[in-house]
């Protein structure tokens, strides 16, 4: 094949078309539009040719990227009524005979795109990370001593939501694609090119990401570059900060279609695609929490959409979605107002709660798994787990006004919502107890991936635990908008979400590199994690507890020693997971070759070759018992059972 | 997990679900997704109209939308949805003749829609800026265009093949898993339709 084949169309042709359908888009509202009437002393709050200029690049920067990468060329063929491509020509798009530059393609093998949101995450989470690294920095001392306030606020927006969209991302990106299709018996997602589609959104969302702190600079109307709303970019505050909140919003919305795509395509997969015999309640609990999860993205991440639509054209075109003046106060600005501040916070928590149980739901899954494996035993309660999962799926939907206890919003209301908040912890429950029934009694193989599944279960304890004070109205009226809260959502996003992530890859990694994880590493950046991670956030449930506001730059000197003890945990932090990172990238290219099947583990996805060929199964097995059948002699290629059947263990 | 290879019926699926059922089940799931993200867009008229904030929903002197314009725009999209009602029952039928006539006027009908439709939204009687209501309805007819615009893509490739005679009476599951998005885009365009009908812009 030649060069030019190998590189049109790639990421690296669709590069290039981005870039030049940036400059078009910005450079015709500019100058061609724009040229004209550039006017900054604009009396209306925002909405000038600056932004609309980078709305439109953003626009075409999208559609030069699709174009680039060739994702047009199967719908536009279909549309034309062309010949339907035989199944070698599928083959080749699935990066059949190609090398790495599979990686850097349009490519439709699920477990290339695997791979690619893989290494996409991490690179999230490493910029996500060096943004907590910024503000725990600034935060070590009182007096905004390291940065100007706007820049803090902007560290601060940019980390919550670059991590809020690595966590969603996290779960059904790397593993939903490689592992979930393999687990079922299927040789490929349901729509291939959906999927490698999905992840095509989310780079390009990340490039537009990545304007956010440039945009705005020496615009003398907006208030300086980046946005300083905070990740719940409130419609409000978005009307009137600096024009990097165009760039935010349109970023969300790309990744927001990014993982609708994922949602759809997965759910349709397990709908579809199981190999004979593989019945729902066959399926590993890890099919079911990311189900649980796609059904949440599917449905709620629509309400975010819209809002940030509607930011964008408050914005942009002026009208009064979140804008309340009455027609006199902005007179000749072009606005008349209507809007109101409580839309926005509606339309963002209908989204933002279930998003919170989107981000923990799979990792509930995979911890009921992994748990189950190195325990040795069957998980206790399969049923009772599902109907954990199914209920915090439909509850999550019921509990969005608790992040509005003082918003003054219908106020009657707070009892039903303090009532369905609390109601949650028990399908949470459900899930604990099979957690903990599970490794009750077993014989535990202390792995690297056992010690995540322990971490998982004190940390989200103690996140969900510190939840029910927080939907408890009289409380919340205290600690809503202070450190208290953030200390709260991190235990369970990062104690919940992260430490199931981490554990995952450290278990699944032999399967998809086909190489083990250093042990050794693995065990010291464990504990670095740990020790790092529960000294920051329970000295912010003290800081918080003591009245500490979240997202202020300073603070007063009451909150000092607090702080100090959580910046320098946090630190200890963020150097144990630049050590996983280091372990990751060591053991991908010179760890020990990994067996098929090195956990003896029982699920489908082991009992297939390493490297897993194209098109995964020779010939799609016939399921005849469930997953976690640890009394069996013994799985293809795997050690002996233990635990279950050697009678009851001590210990 | 016990697994057999080569066992009984190692052809046959769990899931019973073939290459059809997947798009079908993938095209549904599509149409949902769509569904909520109008459902907030009505909750959110609903919202505004309901706060009223500082008596702006609706400012005096705003004028309304143009009733007979609307019904009439409507009317074009049940017709499109009815004709091609009409192409999926001929195709369950085998009248082939049927099928294409069917296809054609539906997608005629929803070209000539989207064309009056951007006229439309060109000449309301008030800018995005006039207002909660003003700023609702133009978002709503915006989007009733954009699902028009994606549809394009749908409507011309269903029709180049039905002209082409690829749908049978035993294959059409292009006409089937299409119908599930043409019928919710005539769905939604006859709630923009009530919507400001049951709960107007003017509050008195
Ligand atoms: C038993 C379960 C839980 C309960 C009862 C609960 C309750 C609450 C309440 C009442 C708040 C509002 C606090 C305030 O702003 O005043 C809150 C905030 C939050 N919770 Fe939870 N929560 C639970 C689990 C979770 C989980 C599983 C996650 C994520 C994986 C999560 C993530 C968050 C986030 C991100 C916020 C703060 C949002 C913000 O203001 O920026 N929570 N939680
Ligand atoms: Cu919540």
């Amino acid at each position: 094949m030649s060069w030019t084949r190998k590189l049109v169309p790639s990421y690296f042709s669709g590069a290039v078309l981005a870039a030049i359908g940036f400059i078009v888009g910005s450079q015709y509202v500019w100058r061609v539009i724009g040229g004209a009437n550039w006017d900054f002393n604009d009396p209306g709050l925002i909405g000038n040719f600056l932004e609309q200029g980078f709305l439109a690049g953003f626009v075409l920067m999208t559609f030069g990227w699709l174009i680039g990468i060739g994702a047009f060329k199967y719908p536009l063929s279909w549309m034309l009524g062309l010949k339907d491509p035989d199944h070698n020509e599928e083959l080749r798009l699935a990066g059949k005979g190609d090398g790495i530059i599979r990686y850097f393609r349009f490519t439709t093998d699920h477990k290339v795109v695997g791979i690619q949101y893989l290494v996409v995450t991490m690179i999230m989470l490493a910029f996500g990370g060096l943004g907590a690294m910024l503000i725990r920095t600034e935060l070590m001392f009182p007096g905004a001593w390291a940065f100007p306030k706007e820049t803090y606020n902007t560290i601060v927006t940019m980390h919550g939501m670059l991590m809020i969209l690595t966590v969603i991302s996290f779960f059904v990106g790397p593993f939903g694609n490689f592992v979930i299709p393999i687990m079922i018996g299927a040789r490929d997602m349901a729509f291939p090119r959906l999927n490698a589609l999905s992840i095509a959104f989310l780079i390009i969302a990340m490039a537009v990401y990545a304007f956010i702190p440039f945009m705005g600079i020496g615009d003398p109307i907006t208030t300086g570059a980046g946005v300083q709303t905070g990740w719940t970019v409130y419609g409000t505050l978005a009307d009137q900060t600096g024009i990097g909140v165009d760039a935010l919003a349109m970023a969300v919305i790309l990744a927001g279609i990014s993982s609708q795509m994922g949602a759809v395509n997965l759910i349709t997969t397990v709908i579809a695609m199981r190999a004979p015999g593989m019945s729902y309640t066959r399926m590993p609990m890890t099919v079911w929490g990311s189900i649980g999860a796609s059904i949440l993205a599917a449905l709620g991440t629509a309400s975010l959409t819209v809002d940030l639509v509607m930011i964008i054209s408050d914005r942009v075109f002026r009208t009064s979605f979140f804008f309340a003046a009455t027609a006199g106060d902005y007179a000749g600005s072009g606005y008349v107002g209507g809007g109101s501040a409580w839309l926005t916070q509606n339309l963002f928590w209908f989204f933002g709660h279930p998003e919170v149980y989107l981000l923990v739901l799979p990792a509930f899954g995979f911890v009921m798994d992994m748990a189950s494996v190195f325990s040795r035993k069957p998980l206790f309660g399969y049923k009772t787990a599902i109907l954990g999962l199914m209920g915090v799926v439909v509850l999550s939907f019921l509990v969005w006004m608790h992040h509005e206890f003082v918003s003054g919003f219908l106020p009657e209301l707070r009892g039903f919502y303090m009532a369905s908040t609390e109601l949650i912890s028990v399908p949470t429950g459900l899930i604990f107890l099979v957690l903990l029934g599970t490794m009750w009694r077993g014989r535990i193989w202390m792995t690297v991936t056992m010690g995540f599944v322990f971490a998982f279960t004190w940390s989200f304890l103690i996140g969900g635990i510190t939840g029910i004070y927080l939907s408890d109205v009289p409380a919340d009226v205290q600690l809503h908008g202070g450190m208290f809260v953030t200390a709260h959502f991190h235990y369970t996003i990062v104690g919940g979400a992260l430490m199931g992530f981490l554990g995952a890859v450290y278990y699944w990694f032999p399967k998809m590199t086909g190489r083990m994880m250093d042990e050794k590493i693995g065990w010291i950046s464990f504990w670095g994690i740990q020790i790092g991670f529960n000294g920051t956030f329970l000295a912010m449930f003290y800081v918080g507890l003591q009245g500490m506001p979240r997202r202020v730059a300073d603070y007063s000197p009451l909150f000092a020693g607090g702080n100090l003890v959580a910046s320098i945990s946090a630190f200890v932090l963020g150097a144990s997971v630049i050590l996983y990172f280091y372990n990751v990238i060591y053991s991908w290219k010179a760890g020990p070759i990994a067996e098929a099947n090195p956990w003896g583990a029982k699920t489908l996805e082991w009992t297939t070759p390493t490297p897993v060929p194209l098109e995964n199964f020779g010939e799609i097995p016939v399921v005849t018992s469930g997953p976690y059948n640890y009394a069996e002699p013994a799985t293809p290629s795997g050690v002996p059972a233990r635990g279950v059947e050697a009678g009851p263990a001590i210990g | 997990m016990e697994i057999s290879l080569g066992g009984q019926g190692a052809s046959s699926h769990a899931s019973h679900i073939d290459e059809e059922g997947k798009v079908r089940v993938g095209m549904l799931f599509y149409v949902v997704v769509d569904i909520m993200f109008a459902l907030f867009l009505v909750s959110a008229y609903v919202f505004l109209r309901g706060v009223n904030v500082n008596n702006l929903w609706f400012p005096d002197g705003t004028q309304n939308i143009d009733l007979t314009q609307t019904t009439f725009l409507t009317g074009l999209m049940v017709a499109s949805g009815l004709c091609f009602v009409l192409a999926h029952w001929a195709v369950r039928q085998g009248i082939g003749g049927l099928v294409k006539l069917g296809i054609t006027l539906a997608a005629i009908l929803w070209i000539v829609t989207l064309i009056l439709n951007v006229q439309y939204m060109g000449h309301l009687p008030f800018t995005q800026s006039g207002g909660g209501f003003a700023s609702m309805y133009v978002l709503f007819t915006a989007y009733h265009i954009y699902h028009l615009l994606l549809g394009l893509m749908f409507v011309i490739g269903i029709t180049i093949r039905a002209l082409q005679g690829r749908y049978t009476r035993e294959r059409h599951m292009g006409i089937t898993t299409i119908g599930y998005y043409w019928y919710w885009v005539v769905v939604f365009g006859i709630v923009g339709y009530l919507l400001p009908i049951i709960l107007p812009g003017p509050m008195h």
